[in-house]
């Protein structure tokens, strides 16, 4: 049998070692009313035999061509994740099997490697967000936020701040967490496309936290440095939600006044893989070290005085402090995060940079050069990243147009419409330094075509 | 700074400016056009610190890294109640082609199908081994499925209009168990176990009162016993309007054996990166599905993948249409490349090859357990399923937990799991898996007996493991007492 290593002898043998005469004796505390009897009932079209590996792949290989994956098609997909190109040393490295078959470091002593790993990756995440502590990842961006809104809320129970244009699977994950008290997620209209103080100064109350998602979700960057301003007079914290990617020139929140630093990190060297597994970043200043969730791993010494890694700060964990924990957090995402780790360190300084400036620069190209064809304009006129959102003229169904960009094999982007009433002809597309001129020429192309 | 070798310096130690991959690059943007489209203020004024390493460099850094890290792979990893079996290489071949790990999630339906059929599917399939009614795949982790039906719980007493907020559960359950419920609003109440180390049913019964919400257990409970009270312990809880719910850690010890909805449990989930196979990553990637009885199938997580019959064709598609639904626990629509490895892998064993795993990981455990009673002392010494639990026995393996734990990674075999359950003191949880081979587990026993007779004859050998590692014991009190937890320049 597949994966299992015994001949029919060594399962006598074994048998007879542990001192029973037929394997049901080692079952006999199980119920009999409860026992398996006839596997076969029940099971859709499931095979009661495995599959060989070879018609496994083929069965698989079928299924992943009933797909049309990024790699085939030109796609301006965005909001949330983004296919960046992945280096085949990211591939390569994050794959090891030492890696990816090892478990949670438990045993520092042999498991340095990966304990490094993750200390390496929390240094570069320090630095990219400019703030002091990094944890070691958390399940994906959306949950990462909303373990940041928990902490702000247990410091000082009020309202918690975002504009109606935070990623609308976020606000759901918070509505979700939060059903018990809705009162106090308050959305903030933002008529501009950014939050500013007009709109927000009409919230009263005790202030938690401003969540802040930078760029937001329609691609638009946010004035940070006077939203922290903000906030902070009224005794709330700024939760920054940032692209990684745009940070490569987008000055570190951490410097803007930012409390807490969330986000997804995907974009870092993870495959788009339809939505996950992706990871979730988190970053603190040091006041709040000991008060935020998931794994930190902290540098040490060996009883030779040699330098080494562990899991630190444990006390604040499930498996130390079990209901008195500070999340229930378990299993994360390392390997997402030594992947990130990988990607960043590939890129290095200059690398980071450049990546960034490409994905603004096609993006800026690309939408000066739609908002050229009669009838399109940005939404809103503001400063953005890779992503814009694009309003097209009023007869025009949203939909309808990227149905017709698809036939011309493009995914021209996302209809906000789903999400927001106000929006029903606005997309939102996402340039990233994967397009070369000829696919932003036959993107600019086939618009052209769709719009007429 | 003490001298290190290139071996061991960090990636920030080796960075040398001017020699990462685009260092030659020049940047094509001048500064003219980014000023010109976003305010000065919020750009960086200063470099952010990134280290700049050459290609050759960085693979030679992470190899080094690799080696350095135990794996299911490489070593022997009898972690209770981790269930570190082997991870088919298949799995990743399939997660890794282009029509799967090139998926945008905002893709439209037409362009997912495969997709969506693979979800849909692995929902029933694992429905069929749980007997449950439903699952959703939301979940990233074991921990984010106890939450979410912990969650599910709630919305169902409220739409009853009940308000109950105690959860119960025994002394030998995980600590996520009672770090979700904490989460979630609930007062949590733990009940101490049996002397046999099962769950005490008087004690549950005296629990079992108007005010509580879900009973949580693990089953085989985390000594790797089966309890044998299961269907009292279910019929005590429902009696008095509360569910129940099983931590599905241990599920590799009940396909095609016992199934959880079987048993009475309304709830629990399931570890993919336990039971199905998928790897641990090194602390994840995993997925925590979680698998619901019909009456509180409304409540699930939302989107959810539903089967249509449409122009002639099977069709899928995600559905928000349930008015009753918790919400959503996760962006996006659960770990993809995860639950599709666990697919793969039911695929690659059908039910019958299940079975025999579960059947298998129940022998080794047994196997081991008989093979070690004599050296070590087993306090709940009678056929156990998939794990079981050992500790120090005073006379003929005198050695501390720790200490034992430590010297097997001399040997290259990773440490049990050890002090856990907190119900036996100095416990050491041994779960071999099915994938071990016999060859494997003769030759843990035997390092085990070599150990129990070195801590007789020569303590101080224990004490100072492990000495073959890349480092010997670390100083966890001074990481905890003064972190450091990032990279500071001539720091060591």
């Amino acid at each position: 049998m597949r994966y299992i290593p015994h001949s029919p002898e060594t399962v006598s043998e074994m048998l007879q070692t542990i001192g029973v005469s037929h394997f049901e004796e080692l079952l006999s505390s199980i119920p009999t009313e409860i026992r398996v009897k006839d596997r076969a009932t029940g099971a859709d079209s499931w095979e009661e035999k495995g599959l060989s590996e070879i018609d496994l792949s083929r069965k698989y290989k079928l299924l992943a061509e009933e797909n049309t994956p990024t790699s085939k098609i030109d796609s301006y997909l965005g909001g949330g994740a983004y296919e960046h190109f992945i280096p085949s040393v990211v591939k390569h490295l994050g794959s090891k099997p030492e890696f990816l078959t090892s478990y949670t470091q438990y045993q520092p002593e042999s498991n340095q490697g990966m304990l490094q790993a993750l200390f390496e990756y929390q240094s570069m995440m320090c630095r990219l967000t400019g703030m002091d502590v990094s944890n070691a990842s958390h399940y994906d961006g959306g949950t990462s936020l909303m373990e940041a809104a928990l902490m702000a809320v247990r410091r000082k129970p009020g309202k918690l701040l975002f504009s109606t244009y935070l990623n609308p699977m976020w606000k759901r994950i918070l509505k979700t967490y939060f059903s018990e008290t809705p009162e106090i997620l308050c959305e903030v209209t933002a008529p501009d496309g950014v939050l500013t103080e007009d709109t927000l100064k009409n919230v009263d109350g005790n202030i938690s936290a401003l969540i802040v998602q930078n760029p937001n979700y329609l691609g638009i960057t946010e004035d940070l440095e006077a939203l922290a301003a903000y906030v902070h007079s009224k005794d709330g914290m700024l939760i920054a939600a940032v692209n990684p990617i745009a940070l490569g020139f987008l000055e570190a929140p951490g410097k803007l006044g930012a409390d807490i630093v969330v986000g997804e990190g995907q974009p870092l060297g993870n495959a788009l893989s339809y939505g996950g597994p992706y990871f979730g970043f988190m970053c603190v200043k040091k006041d709040w070290m000991r008060k935020m969730p998931g794994r930190l791993v902290g540098q040490t010494v060996d009883r030779n005085g040699r330098r080494g890694f562990v899991l630190t700060l444990q006390t604040r964990e499930q498996h130390i402090r079990r209901e008195k924990a500070i999340s229930n957090i378990c299993t994360n995402k390392a390997i997402c995060a030594l992947r990130a780790a990988i990607y960043l360190a590939y890129l290095g300084e200059s690398g980071l940079k450049r990546v960034a400036e490409e994905c603004f620069e096609k993006a800026h190209e690309l939408q000066e050069r739609l908002c050229q064809i009669e009838g399109l304009r940005l939404s809103f006129d503001k400063p953005f990243f890779n992503e814009f959102t694009l309003r097209l003229p009023k007869e025009k169904h949203a939909p309808d147009i990227l149905t017709q960009l698809r036939r011309l094999n493009i995914l021209g982007g996302i209809a906000q419409e789903a999400d927001y009433l106000h929006l029903s002809s606005d997309i939102t597309i996402a340039v990233t330094e994967t397009k070369n001129q000829e696919q932003l020429d036959r993107f600019v192309l086939a618009w052209k075509q769709v719009i007429i | 700074m003490k001298n290190l070798s290139v071996k061991e310096k960090l990636l920030f130690e080796k960075s040398v400016s001017g020699s990462g991959a685009f260092a030659e690059e020049p940047s094509k943007l001048n500064g003219d056009k980014l000023g010109k489209r976003i305010p000065a203020s919020y750009l960086r004024k200063e470099d952010i610190g990134l280290p700049e390493i050459s290609e050759r460099d960085l693979v030679q850094h992470y190899t080094h890294l690799a080696h350095r890290t135990f794996s299911v792979d490489a070593n022997f990893y009898p972690l209770g109640s981790c269930t570190m079996k082997y991870n088919p290489k298949i799995n990743e071949d399939i997660a890794s082609m282009e029509g799967f790990a090139c998926l945008h999630p905002h893709q439209s339906t037409e362009d997912i199908q495969g997709a969506l059929k693979v979800l849909y599917h692995l929902e029933r399939k694992l429905s069929f081994i749980c007997g449950m009614d439903h699952f959703s795949l939301q979940p990233a982790a074991g921990a984010h499925g106890e939450q979410t039906a912990l969650m599910i719980a709630k919305h169902y007493f409220q739409k009853r209009g009940e308000k109950r907020n105690k959860i119960v559960l025994p002394d030998s359950s995980h600590g996520t168990n009672p770090a979700s419920a904490a989460l979630c609003g609930f007062d949590v109440v733990t009940i101490a176990s049996t002397k046999d180390g099962e769950v005490d049913l008087e004690m549950l019964a005296k629990e079992c009162d108007e005010n509580i919400a879900v009973f949580m257990l693990t089953n085989p409970n985390t000594l790797g016993l089966f309890e044998r009270q299961i269907l009292k312990i279910c019929d005590v809880v429902h009696r008095t309007g509360g569910l129940t719910y099983c931590d599905g850690a241990n599920l590799n010890a009940l396909m095609g054996i016992s199934r959880p909805g079987d048993m009475g449990f309304d709830m629990m989930h399931v570890n993919t990166h336990k039971t199905l196979s998928t790897p641990h990553g090194g602390g994840g990637p995993g997925a925590g599905p979680v698998g619901v009885k019909s009456h509180l199938a409304e409540f699930l997580p939302v989107p959810r993948v539903v089967q249509e019959w449409e122009k002639h064709q099977t069709w899928y598609r995600w559905s928000f249409d349930f008015p009753n639904s918790i919400g959503s626990v996760k962006t996006f629509w659960g770990n993809f490349g995860i639950l599709l490895r666990a697919a793969v892998y039911i695929d690659s064993l059908g039910l019958k090859g299940l079975q025999n795993c579960s059947e298998t990981a129940i022998l080794n455990a047994n196997y081991l357990r008989k093979k070690l009673e004599d050296t070590f002392t087993i306090p709940h010494n009678r056929p156990c399923m998939h794990e079981f639990v050992m500790t120090p026995d005073k006379e003929k393996s005198p050695g501390k937990t720790m200490d034992i734990a430590k010297r097997l990674l001399d040997f290259g075999i990773h440490a049990p799991t050890v002090y856990f359950p907190l119900i036996v003191k100095d416990a050491i949880m041994i779960e071999p898996t099915e994938t071990e081979s016999k060859q494997t587990m003769d030759e843990f026993v035997d390092r085990l007996k070599d150990i129990a007779k070195e801590a007789r004859t020569n303590p101080e050998l224990l004490e100072q493991a492990p000495t073959k590692t890349y480092r010997s014991r670390m100083d966890e009190v001074q990481a905890a007492r003064n972190p450091v937890l990032q990279w500071i320049p001539n720091r060591i």
